[in-house]
């Protein structure tokens, strides 16, 4: 009974990032499609709102349209970065929720938070994805 | 204290797989609890916009039942009922789904909502502008169904995900661990117990020798 338990949380904790890209592709490259969309590890297609891809080629310049890589991966880990801590990784990533945040960013991470999370989902719900790490990852 | 697992033998081979039982029921509640919690950022997200979308929705409807109800009062019911079956299709719903944490929400996208005069179908000649008015009200409230629906939607399965991660935290965090971390002091007390047993029968064994010899 327990070692059922245990596959069964073990097979949770697995599923817990199946909702992730199997591969991130770049706006420019969805920009030029007429249903932009990426496949996702659970064997899903994950379509993006055109609306949302235009508003990000407006926010950054046109050499980063290549860089920005969709889609922006929320991190969470209440273990690396405490409760209600999310880090964006990548410079085109970290410019374009700056911008939408109205935030200064120069590194290549930059770390949000709870309320700036939602104002963010709200603005981009289909081109952000949570991701769940912890320490061991 | 919370119950022990059944059928435990106190040993370290035990003790150490339930180690790592505790370390990883402990990773997955983490986890768990940080997906319940965006969960529940995306639901009041979702909930936010599906207040507008019915606020909007109903007095969409609403001026479209006044315009269509007018439309019959200058052509009669049976000029109006004529006219909407004389109509082309209606407009085209994209449908595909966008993915929550796993949550498979959908996207409903209208396509070409209003449409003009001429594309409707009907004829021009004997119809009134109050006709034309009605079609474009209902036009409107359409999309605003549409969208109304795609909202309400999500906002069914996304309770629904909630309430499943909520019930596997509160099974980790109320049953699982502390029965885990009672089964593991257990079996450390059996074991320092043993060893206390052992420590004496030893000490024991060498003083009956010594009071041989």
């Amino acid at each position: 009974m327990e070692d059922r338990t245990f596959r069964l949380l073990a097979k949770q904790i697995r599923s817990l990032n199946r909702h992730l890209a199997i591969e991130k592709r770049s706006l420019r490259e969805l920009l030029c499609e007429e249903k932009p969309a990426i496949r996702l590890r659970d064997g899903e297609l994950h379509r993006f709102k055109r609306e949302e891809l235009e508003k990000l080629a407006k926010l950054l310049p046109e050499h980063m349209h290549a860089k920005l890589r969709l889609p922006i991966y929320i991190e969470l880990s209440s273990d690396r970065f405490g409760k209600g801590t999310a880090r964006i990784s990548g410079r085109a990533a970290c410019v374009a929720v700056a911008k939408i945040l109205e935030k200064s960013c120069e590194g290549e991470e930059l770390f949000i938070y709870k309320p700036e999370i939602r104002i963010l989902r709200r603005e981009l719900p289909t081109t952000t994805q949570y991701m769940f790490t912890t320490a061991a990852d | 204290m919370a119950d022990l697992i059944e059928g435990v033998n106190p040993t370290r081979m035990e003790l150490l797989k339930l180690k790592t039982k505790v370390k990883l029921a402990k990773k997955g509640h983490r986890l768990l609890k940080e997906k319940r919690d965006a969960l529940i950022m995306e639901f009041f997200n979702v909930l936010e916009e599906a207040k507008g979308a019915r606020r909007q929705a109903e007095a969409r409807l609403r001026e479209a039942f006044a315009a269509l109800i007018l439309a019959q009062a200058s052509l009669g019911v049976l000029k109006v009922t004529e006219c909407a079956y004389a109509a082309k299709e209606t407009p085209g719903i994209e449908s595909y789904t966008r993915s929550i944490m796993g949550v498979r929400v959908p996207v409903l996208e209208l396509q070409e909502a209003s449409r003009s005069v001429i594309e409707r179908g009907y004829g021009l000649a004997d119809t009134s502008s109050q006709l034309d008015e009605a079609a474009a009200r209902f036009e409107e409230a359409l999309a605003a169904v549409v969208q109304l629906a795609e909202v309400e939607r999500s906002i069914k399965l996304l309770a629904k995900e909630i309430e499943s991660t909520k019930r596997r935290v509160n099974a980790l965090e109320n049953v699982l661990i502390p029965r885990l971390e009672a089964t593991v002091k257990y079996i450390k007390m059996r074991l320092d117990e043993m060893e206390r047993e052992n420590f004496f029968k030893l000490k024991r064994i060498k003083a009956m020798i010594e009071a041989r010899t």
